[in-house]
């Protein structure tokens, strides 16, 4: 079944290209003497009406490219979700695995160790059950597939708050997260002993307050390239456009990004992002 | 009015290629019956409008204008089209013959023939009105050969 909307604004296209053919047909065939001498209203109608259709054309045009970009983030949203379930489906596993362990710790009486041991689950439980009742589906579902998927490091999500009132798009939100955590957690791999990486999400005073710690250091000296275009103290492994591009999306949103790094207290990035009610006062 | 013998030799033929290009662009076909139809229907509105043009010595060139709404009108009543299908297919068929005919006007220059001497002359009249269908040839070669549609070339698609 052929969309008529689309066929409609082809045929806007047609009737434009039509008339412009008929006037450069009737200029070259010397009968524009002709046309003219059609009552000047009607012209006037004619020209009115084609400018009409022109607009009407370039509504449709936008309407369309609209479209097509919700299209994207729906489709972006989709494939985030599927992640979570996956990485879900992936910790009902490991939970089945748990059950058992207590079975036979309870079955053969080791009280502390099974206190010890439920004790780590619940804590890990309420973990997965914050980042579950986040209200972006698309950032509980990149936090869960780091947490399931990287080896090696310990992803600690800390969460403050349930982001239900996020103004940044799904996509833009993704590249933020995504490219700040892939940094973590290529510095938390470095080192041996504090292999740790958290995530903390608040609020704070019509923010949404995004940190990123791990317990690599960035050398003083670096401070004022870390986002430039093109640095990377990944060597091949990076293309040094991260940090960039995460700069360039907060500050497209009307947030701020900054980074604290000691030896001793490891680097923290921190993104502030704009709630939807702070977006609109900013706009009035 | 014109000599009938350019309406079965010229203005049904120009009249069957029109309406089938047209509506192939667009992935519609007709059945024959009905392709024979619309196209006879409009064959004889061409001999029809250009001879009252003719008789009341209007100038010609909105006579364009007046065909083009009557074959929107014998596709969509006779052709049992949907109406945004009846008017694209027209509006292509008509900007296509528009254009052939800028190329006809072409070749009468280059050849250097008098317009008048075409006119007269019964079977040139026929010759070069085929050339005016250049662009209509062209249009249908690319729907046979290469399956080209405005659907596909568009991606228009489902609702």
């Amino acid at each position: 079944m052929i969309n008529k909307r689309q066929i409609l604004f082809l045929n806007l296209i047609q009737l434009q290209v039509f008339l412009s053919c008929y006037l450069a047909i009737s200029y070259l065939n010397h009968s524009m003497a002709h046309i003219f001498e059609i009552p000047a209203i009607i012209v006037v109608i004619i020209v009115v009406l084609v400018g009409l259709l022109c607009l009407l054309t370039v509504k449709e045009l936008l309407r369309l490219a609209k479209k097509e970009k919700d299209a994207e983030i729906a489709l972006a949203r989709l494939e985030e979700n599927r992640i979570l379930i996956d990485a879900l489906k992936a910790k009902q596993h490991d939970f089945a695995n748990h059950l058992q362990v207590l079975y036979g710790l309870f079955y053969s009486g080791e009280k502390s160790a099974l206190k010890s041991y439920m004790k780590d689950i619940s804590k890990d439980l309420n973990t997965l059950d914050k980042v579950a009742s986040l209200k972006s589906v698309e950032v509980a579902a990149l936090i869960c597939k780091k947490m399931a998927l990287t080896e090696n490091v310990v992803i600690e999500p800390v969460i403050k708050t349930d982001l239900g009132n996020l103004s940044v798009p799904p996509d833009k939100m993704i590249s933020i997260l995504g490219n700040l955590m892939d940094n973590a957690i290529y510095e938390a791999k470095k080192q041996k002993d504090e292999n740790k990486v958290r995530i903390e999400i608040s609020e704070n005073d019509g923010y949404y307050v995004f940190e990123i710690w791990n317990h690599g250091h960035i050398p003083p000296e670096l401070f004022d390239k870390v986002f430039e275009p093109g640095f990377t103290t990944k060597g091949k492994d990076g293309s040094g456009m991260g940090l960039n591009i995460v700069k360039n999306i907060v500050k497209q949103y009307g947030g701020r990004l900054e980074f604290v790094s000691g030896e001793d207290t490891g680097t923290t990035f921190r993104v502030y992002l704009p709630q939807k009610e702070e977006m609109l006062s900013k706009t009035n | 009015m014109e000599d009938i013998k350019i309406l079965f030799f010229y203005y049904l033929g120009e009249a069957l290629l029109l309406v089938f290009v047209g509506l192939a662009l667009f992935g519609r076909r007709l059945s024959w019956p009905r392709l024979l139809a619309v196209s006879g229907a409009y064959g004889f509105s061409i001999w029809v409008v250009r001879g009252v043009y003719k008789i009341y010595g209007i100038p010609f060139g909105s006579h364009t204008l007046i065909l083009t709404l009557l074959l929107f009108l014998w596709i969509k009543f006779i052709g049992k089209m949907d109406w945004d299908i009846a008017v694209g297919a027209s509006l292509t068929g008509m900007t296509l013959i528009l254009l052939g005919s800028w190329f006809t006007d072409f070749i009468v220059n280059k050849l250097n023939i008098k317009w008048r001497l075409i006119l007269d002359n019964l079977w040139l009249h026929i010759l070069f009105g085929y050339t005016e269908n250049i662009f209509l040839i062209l249009m249908l070669a690319l729907n046979k050969f290469f399956n080209f549609t405005f659907v596909k070339a568009f991606n228009i698609g489902a609702d």
